[in-house]
């Protein structure tokens, strides 16, 4: 991942390429969370096959797009009909393709514009998060999405941070808790950074678009605060 | 949040979950679940010529372990002991109007809860007659 949508952080992505290129290796990154959220180069970065998602930057669904540097030659997933240079045979979703055109283009004319004002607005967030009793941010504390804050609280878990979240406060937020995967284990991103099993449940993700505005600061964290502080009158931890 | 299917009964009793909070002394106390595994139960009773007269829990986890912690709390309370030994986790889902398939662990954990505070209450009434 070029950066990773659950704890925020921008990866290096220039040195991992050029790791891999030492053994000799093909490098493909996913950009889902990145593009249209930090500035993103191929070349300079030493990508060679890059994913790209045309909802995670406001444009339709059901589209993305596979960056490939001109000198590979891939092998089609879908023999057929030709379409897509032979790569992937079916008829084009045309108009799909223009939002998600049109969506990049957007993204990427805003993108500096954007990046500041949402920057403002997530350290504000942070900074006031970080206030409530044993609460740790996770990922990177700069090297982060513009729009990405993430969380972790002890003694409670995410499912009920959400559900609390959505039910008195209106607010949409996300979790690696494991009781919202299909698996019931907690998030694998969470225990590679080195949490444990017990911490991981406790995950809290906001993250921001172009609808919010630095005057909701407060009500979202009074929110978190009273959740958290309500879920913890609850636990016996 | 209609992607967790949760009852209206759930939700309600997640976000005005009765009985909550612990009892000093309690006639019988259960413990059940693990932090790891992401839910945790404290059970406490009070219990007079073998009715539960009050009950207490705490509980760590998701939305539907606090609920059904809640829920195991009302069916239990003014119970004879040995009828409230009776509640299966499937009684509590059933008061429920039922649990997403995946949340029925859960559900398990809080009858689970209880009948270790009944079994601990009738190893100390036991413990109390042979004095």
């Amino acid at each position: 991942m070029y950066a990773n949508s659950e704890i925020g952080t921008i990866e290096p992505i220039k040195k991992i390429s050029e790791i891999v290129h030492e053994k000799g290796l093909y490098f493909h990154v996913d950009a889902t969370a990145a593009a249209g959220r930090t500035p993103i180069d191929v070349q300079n970065d030493g990508i060679d096959l890059l994913t790209l998602s045309s909802n995670d930057m406001c444009g339709p669904q059901g589209i993305g797009a596979l960056y490939i540097k001109p000198v590979l030659k891939l092998q089609p997933i879908l023999p057929g009909g030709g379409q897509e240079r032979g790569l992937r045979s079916g008829t084009e979703n045309v108009f799909a393709i223009a939002g998600m055109g049109e969506a990049a283009r957007i993204a990427k004319d805003e993108m500096n514009q954007e990046s500041k004002r949402l920057k403002e607005i997530r350290d504000k967030l942070i900074e006031e998060i970080l206030k409530i009793e044993k609460s740790y941010l996770t990922g990177h504390p700069s090297q982060r999405l513009p729009h990405h804050a993430s969380f972790r609280f002890s003694g409670i878990e995410g499912e009920s941070i959400l559900l609390n979240m959505d039910m008195m406060y209106h607010i949409q937020v996300s979790t690696g808790s494991a009781c919202t995967s299909r698996t019931l284990e907690p998030s694998h991103v969470l225990l590679a950074i080195g949490l444990k099993h017990e911490e991981a449940h406790g995950s809290l993700v906001l993250t921001l678009g172009r609808s919010n505005k630095v005057e909701q600061v407060p009500a979202i964290v009074r929110g978190v605060k009273e959740t958290v502080e309500r879920l913890r009158g609850l636990s016996p931890l | 949040m209609a992607d967790i299917g949760y009852s209206q009964k759930v939700l309600e009793h997640f976000m005005n979950p009765k009985n909550v909070g612990t009892i000093e002394n309690p006639d019988g106390y259960g413990k059940v679940g693990n932090p790891v595994c992401g839910d945790l139960m404290e059970m406490f009773i009070r219990v007079e010529n073998d009715i539960i007269t009050d009950i207490k829990f705490k509980t760590f986890g998701c939305g539907s372990a606090i609920a059904t912690s809640s829920m195991v709390t009302e069916l239990a309370k003014g119970k004879h002991v040995d009828e409230a030994a009776k509640i299966t986790r499937n009684d509590v889902a059933d008061e429920l109007d039922g649990l997403p398939p995946k949340k029925m662990h859960c559900s398990n954990l809080a009858a689970d809860a209880l009948q270790a505070a009944i079994k601990d209450y009738k190893t100390k009434k036991e413990a109390n007659k042979r004095k």
